[in-house]
């Protein structure tokens, strides 16, 4: 998601000061011209490498015309102790943003014998990525096993007085520095997440510092159901204070970013309003019995008239004019449009900017702006949320890992005529878990040789399950949707010998009322059964898919998380052939479940009966919420591993009598 | 084409592993009409032969919402004059190509760079209209016209103005199953001929896992820019073999090298080692294992060695600098070791064409004790002696000075590589447990330390854990011992200790046993109409298992699956179940002896792979001696 315009308007900080005529007065990094080798703790020897010390250093400086400007210095040692340190450390890439102008950047390889090998600048070369992030790339020369990569950056960047250091990485860090130098009367505020340290402010001469020194920080190695990057240590801070025009008078606040969305959002001229006005009425919308229906016919006509494109950020492509007649809108033109629509209807809502469980947190007390990069609407009356900026999305589903975390809610309010806004920062509720699920319905048969097996069976998706597979069926042509068909057939009933198949609900309209999409297939299997001697082999514990299996070896490092909260049902039925009956069937039962104040939040269970000749089995696994804490892994563990031993179950089917 | 090293080395080695993919194709917009019109132009301002490139290409969309990745390639030879979209007869809003580097995983840094944008059409059957117009500087680098495209192409319109001032040959490629008619016409005003070529319902391009390289497959024209007589001056590119050595070889003549720290560490590699072989290998394992491949090339670094002792002290480079290297550092240790440019078997031409489109790959040659060797340190786990299949039999170009030597890369007996598993099991309870020995040679070899040297993140022993066991955690592996892993002069083995119980069935009395765990070419049946090009495999395969289980006490075998022998030219199966007198034995044997399975040998190979599938599916029963 592109960052949001309003973010980026240059905001003008009086410094009410002489302005500096010269250059900026920015620290100038050095490093020891006789560097000695470092020497690590043996604790540490079965790293690949470790960062010795990590310098980052952000300087505000006042430039001319009452802006201030913004440089970056980050200076790292990293200690390399075997042959997969220097794979990782032979190549440098050094983000920085495009158009930057960059002061300096320095790069040397310090040898176990102490011999230094310089970084010749003309191998600094510069790329940039499909997304335009811009990076000064280089190879480091010499490197050994024992050796030290030393290197450091500075470059003048956006200013930006919200921002956020990761400080943790996949090793470990033995040093981190971090110094926000600023004029004096600018005050920052720092916050730390994932970890505990406290920033100090002192203040030298003309400049404000703001300090962090973390020791020791662990490194974070990805694992399975955990979020890589929200899990990682990491400091965060903001201008909160300008102390020249207001000692107290906090900065940037939730409220004030509420105020500045609104004010863009509703910006739109009354020969803009008519004309909405004029498609409200042709459309109909305004004759509809109620909001829901409003809500979702507004969604439907604006999907599939206009476009989305997310890179179009002009000011004439995002007016409300603009978009009316091209068809083609950026974010803000986007939410003016569904603004201005709902506020002709009378549909009650509220710009909602939403955060991501994959990455960063809206902290009620901690205004990072940075960190609230997603516009949604809300509904109050219903209760619901609308993902304007995504196609693939109907009411009332938005993307999962934008919920169940803070979001900053804009609600309108008067002052005289003025209509504005005020924030309020909450939970941004999902859908409930029961209408989210993936099921199972199936029924296997033998054929008459006893060596294959015929499986009918829907897989059902719906809820927040569902938006993916629903987004592939109707975004792909018809050569694609044959390999979905057949890779999701393939894993799930082990054959791509399929002799029948369609997809139901495939529309986006069948979200609004949760109608799950299913894909009906019938297919001929040899792989779930084996012939052993007189007997046969049913591998029906491949029939459900193959399933995650957890095997923690190294202690968990970070809570429990899940995209979203869901249900797996599976009903199998087998028709046992004639003249065999079951020997084992009992493996069939599996029951894990965890109970958390009486209730049960997670579990896994399995059970069959049999009546005549069919063998049924039914299995529920429920994860009923998005994030389990670190204490509640091992049942975690327990409850998902669950689902894999079933994979292992294989019936034996005996001749009756033998 | 530039000598990029075609690094894709192989995943974590085992048949098992290899992918018999399915194609990959995008149909979600057609190109309707497309025309390319190349023509070669005198340049009075700059003395030279330029081409100027106008291509036009009209798509049509087959879906809503279709998003078209529109991409074109330039550097420092070729640049894009202008670039115009329109869609639906409108020119775009805040339309931005996006104009950068252009990164692979085997190049670092290279001034090929890509002209980017997505073109959006909205709607079903609406047209998106794409122009460049492009020159490149020099017809040297002008060696190529690919007639396929991403998407299938109605109508295409190929013409090339080659005035006669211009010595062109155009090599047709592929055009045998397509439906490609040539026309010529003379311009007597520019006394010029226009060569063009009409194409009508040309199908998508497909990516297909183990596909043969592009060139062998598509229908393309190869241009062999000879020479030129234009504004009172001679240009001559490639008009012979010769012409293309002379050109590489005085890019290497003009690398100047300090050779102090080139013989110094000769000397220090090669010092009181007893034999001359010891020595060689001693040089090239040195190179191998301490230089990095980190590719830059940046304009003419893409054809040009870096100097040896900078390689040297960088410790990094890619394959022309470490050829050089190794070629260095073999001379100033007394030995006769020369550069090499040569195609891989990704290229589908050898020398008789000279054209930069030939090589992508620079070795180094030894001539010793009357044989002459290759040394690829790109191959970073290959042992002296031992070849990689991409360059086994290629022609090769060797550096003799003013002349050359053209001669081939031998071709590598299927004993080369090698791929051994040994256990001794017995039945524990509900588990097998035993010892397993394995041994891996050649390209296997290579393959496996690759792969573990590619997970940066565990250790050797816990990727070989994850490896060995396919990441079963069931496959309970304990007092694991692993060497030859330090020089690629040995073959790599592991020794473990193992309890598993996959394959083992006990119900009542009687035991189910299937002592292949891996099953390898289980899944490698081939879909025939939808594999469009032939299968090559990554390296001929050699692999044996060999478990040996005794029976419980008091057990007998009471079943065991059929024999299993296909023996065929390109490949062999065999898989086989004995008696031990108190064991049960199971052996196992693939070859893949030819890499290359042509579409016409895939209905056979089915036939073949369903024979082995079926016996895989069978298991061998043991029941008490009492029943």
């Amino acid at each position: 998601m592109k960052k949001i315009a309003l973010l980026s308007i240059p905001i003008v900080l009086l410094s009410l000061q002489q302005l500096h005529a010269q250059g900026p007065k920015i620290e100038k990094e050095t490093w020891d011209e006789k560097p000695s080798i470092h020497t690590i703790a043996a604790k540490y020897s079965k790293e690949s490498a470790v960062v010795v010390s990590s310098k980052l250093r952000l300087e505000y400086v006042d430039e001319a015309k009452d802006e201030v400007a913004e440089y970056y210095t980050l200076h790292k040692i990293i200690h390399i102790i075997d042959d997969r340190g220097i794979e990782g450390f032979n190549k440098i890439y050094l983000g920085i943003n495009e158009d930057a102008e960059v002061v300096d950047v320095k790069a040397r390889t310090i040898l176990p014998g102490g011999k230094i090998i310089a970084l010749d600048k003309n191998n600094i070369k510069e790329i940039k990525d499909e997304k335009d992030n811009v990076y000064k790339i280089f190879a480091m020369d010499g490197l050994e096993k024992g050796c030290d990569i030393e290197y450091y950056y500075t470059y003048k960047k956006p200013t930006s007085y919200f921002g956020r250091e990761v400080v943790q990485e996949s090793i470990p860090v033995l040093q981190t520095n971090l110094r926000i130098i600023s004029p004096k009367r600018l005050k920052f505020d720092v916050k730390s997440y994932n970890f505990s340290t406290k920033a100090t402010d002192t203040v030298i001469n003309d400049n404000r510092i703001a300090e962090c020194n973390v020791i020791e920080t662990p490194g974070l190695e990805e694992e399975k159901y955990a979020y890589y990057d929200a899990n990682l240590q990491r400091i965060e801070f903001k201008l909160s204070y300008n102390e020249v025009i207001n000692k107290t008078e906090r900065l940037f606040t939730w409220n004030e970013l509420a105020k500045r969305l609104y004010s863009i959002y509703t910006d739109y001229s009354d020969k803009e309003y008519k004309a909405v006005t004029d498609l409200v009425s042709a459309n109909g919308w305004d004759k509809l019995p109620d909001e829901t229906s409003k809500i979702i016919a507004v969604e439907k006509y604006v999907k599939g008239k206009f476009s989305y494109n997310e890179q179009l950020g002009s000011k004439d492509g995002n007016s409300l004019e603009g978009v009316l007649n091209t068809k083609v809108a950026g974010t803000i033109g986007t939410m003016r449009l569904y603004g201005a629509i709902f506020n002709n209807l009378g549909v009650v809502y509220q710009f909602v900017l939403a955060g991501n469980r994959e990455k960063y947190l809206v902290d009620r007390s901690f205004e990072n702006w940075n960190n609230c990069d997603y516009p949604i609407l809300y509904f109050p009356a219903e209760n619901k949320f609308l993902a304007p900026t995504r196609p693939d999305y109907r009411y009332p589903w938005i993307v999962a890992t934008w919920g169940e975390t803070n979001g900053v809610f804009c609600k309108h309010t008067s002052i005289g005529t003025l209509s504005t806004a005020i924030a309020d920062v909450k939970n941004v509720t999902l859908e409930d878990y029961q209408k989210s699920f993936q099921n199972i319905e199936a029924r296997l048969e033998l054929n008459p040789g006893l060596d294959s097996i015929a499986i009918d069976e829907k897989q059902i998706f719906a809820g927040y399950a569902a938006i993916g597979y629903r987004d592939a069926f109707n975004y792909a042509n018809a050569d694609q949707q044959k390999d979905m068909i057949k890779e999701l057939t393939k894993a799930f009933a082990n054959s791509e010998n399929i002799l029948f198949s369609e997809v139901l609900n495939q529309d986006f309209d069948a979200e609004n009322t949760n109608l799950p999409l299913i894909l009906h297939t019938k297919t001929k299997s040899g792989e779930l059964i084996e012939q052993a001697g007189n007997k046969l082999l049913l591998k029906i514990g491949m029939a459900i898919g193959p399933q995650v299996e957890m095997y923690q070896e190294k202690p968990r490092q970070a809570p429990i998380n899940m995209e979203f909260a869901h249900v797996e049902e599976r009903k199998l039925e087998f028709i046992i052939p004639a003249g065999y009956t079951i020997s084992n069937p009992n493996d069939l039962k599996i029951n894990q479940t965890y109970i958390e104040n009486g209730q049960q939040t997670m579990g896994f269970v399995s059970d069959y009966e049999i009546k005549g000749n069919v063998l049924s089995i039914h299995i529920i696994e429920e994860y009923k919420k998005t994030d389990y804490p670190f204490n509640q892994f091992d049942q975690f563990r327990k409850i998902i591993n669950a689902s894999s031993d079933f994979n292992k179950v294989v019936l034996v089917l005996e001749k009756k009598g033998s | 084409m530039k000598f990029k090293l075609l690094t894709t080395t192989l995943l974590v080695t085992g048949a098992a592993s290899l992918a018999f993919g399915r194609p990959v194709t995008d149909s979600s917009a057609t190109i309707s009409t497309a025309t390319e019109a190349y023509e070669f132009v005198y340049n009075a301002k700059s003395n030279s032969v330029q081409v100027k490139e106008k291509l036009s290409t009209t798509y049509t969309a087959n879906v809503y919402q279709a998003s078209i990745p529109v991409a074109e390639m330039f550097n420092n030879q070729v640049s894009i004059t202008d670039v115009d979209c329109r869609v639906d007869g409108h020119s775009l809003r805040d339309f931005k190509p996006l104009y950068t580097y252009y990164g692979s995983d085997d190049i670092f840094y290279s001034d090929e760079q890509i002209c980017y944008f997505p073109l959006n059409i909205p709607k079903i059957n609406g047209t998106g209209v794409v122009k460049f117009e492009e020159t490149v500087a020099d017809p040297r680098y002008f060696t190529s016209i690919m007639f396929q495209e991403s998407y299938a192409v109605k109508h295409k319109e190929v013409s090339i103005k080659i005035p006669r001032w211009m010595k062109v040959d155009l090599k047709e490629y592929n055009f045998n199953s397509f439906n490609i008619k040539k026309s010529v016409q003379y311009i007597p005003g520019d006394d010029a001929d226009v060569i063009t070529y009409s194409i009508d319902n040309l199908p998508a391009t497909v990516k297909e896992s183990n596909s043969p390289g592009p060139t062998y497959i598509y229908p393309h024209l190869l241009v062999l820019c000879k020479s030129a007589k234009a504004g009172g001056h001679d240009f001559t590119y490639f008009n012979t073999i010769d012409d293309l050595y002379n050109w590489c070889h005085g890019l290497v003549k003009s690398v100047v090298a300090n050779q102090d720290p080139i013989t110094a560490k000769a000397k220090e590699l090669t010092t009181g080692l007893p034999s001359d072989l010891d020595k060689i290998k001693a040089i090239f394992y040195y190179v191998q294992d301490n230089t990095r491949y980190i590719a830059f090339e940046d304009g003419i670094a893409g054809f040009k060695p870096e100097a040896a002792d900078e390689v040297l002290r960088k410790k990094y480079g890619d394959c022309k600098g470490m050829a050089n290297l190794t070629r260095s550092l073999l001379v100033a240790a007394g030995y006769d070791a020369r550069l090499c440019w040569l195609g891989t078997d990704y290229i589908a031409y050898d020398y008789q064409t000279p054209s930069l489109a030939v090589g992508n790959h620079m070795i180094c040659a030894l001539n010793f004790q009357g044989k002459t060797y290759f040394l690829d340190a790109t191959e970073s786990y290959i042992g002296f002696n031992e070849y990689a299949e991409r360059i086994q039999g290629r022609q090769v170009l060797v550096d003799n000075g003013d002349k050359y030597i053209l001669t081939r890369i031998p071709v590598a007996a299927i004993d080369q590589n090698h791929d051994v598993e040994k256990g001794k099991f017995t039945i524990n309870g509900e588990n097998f447990t035993g010892s397993v020995s394995h041994l891996w040679k050649g390209e296997d070899k290579e393959g496996v330390l690759a792969g573990l040297n590619s997970i940066k993140k565990e250790k050797t022993e816990t990727a070989m854990i994850s490896f060995l066991s396919q990441s079963n955690p069931d496959y309970a592996i304990s007092a694991l011992k692993i060497s030859g892993t330090e020089t690629p002069d040995k073959d790599v083995s592991v020794n473990y200790d193992v309890k598993y119980k996959d394959g083992l069935s006990a119900f009542g009395k009687d035991y189910y046993v299937d002592l292949d765990r891996k099953k390898d070419l289980q899944d490698a049946s081939i879909k025939i109409g939808e594999r469009k090009h032939d299968f090559w495999f990554g390296h001929k395969i050699n692999l044996s298992v060999e478990n040996e289980l005794t029976l419980p006490a008091g057990y007998k075998i009471s079943e065991m699956p059929a024999p299993l022998n296909v023996v065929n030219p390109n490949y062999e199966f065999h898989v086989q179940y004995t008696d031990g007198h108190g064991k049960l034995i199971y052996k196992k044997t693939i070859l893949i002896k030819n890499t290359h399975l042509a579409k016409t040998d895939f209905a056979q190979w089915n036939k073949d792979i369903e024979q082995l599938t079926k016996t895989y599916n069978e298991t061998a029963v043991l029941k008490p001696v009492t029943e």
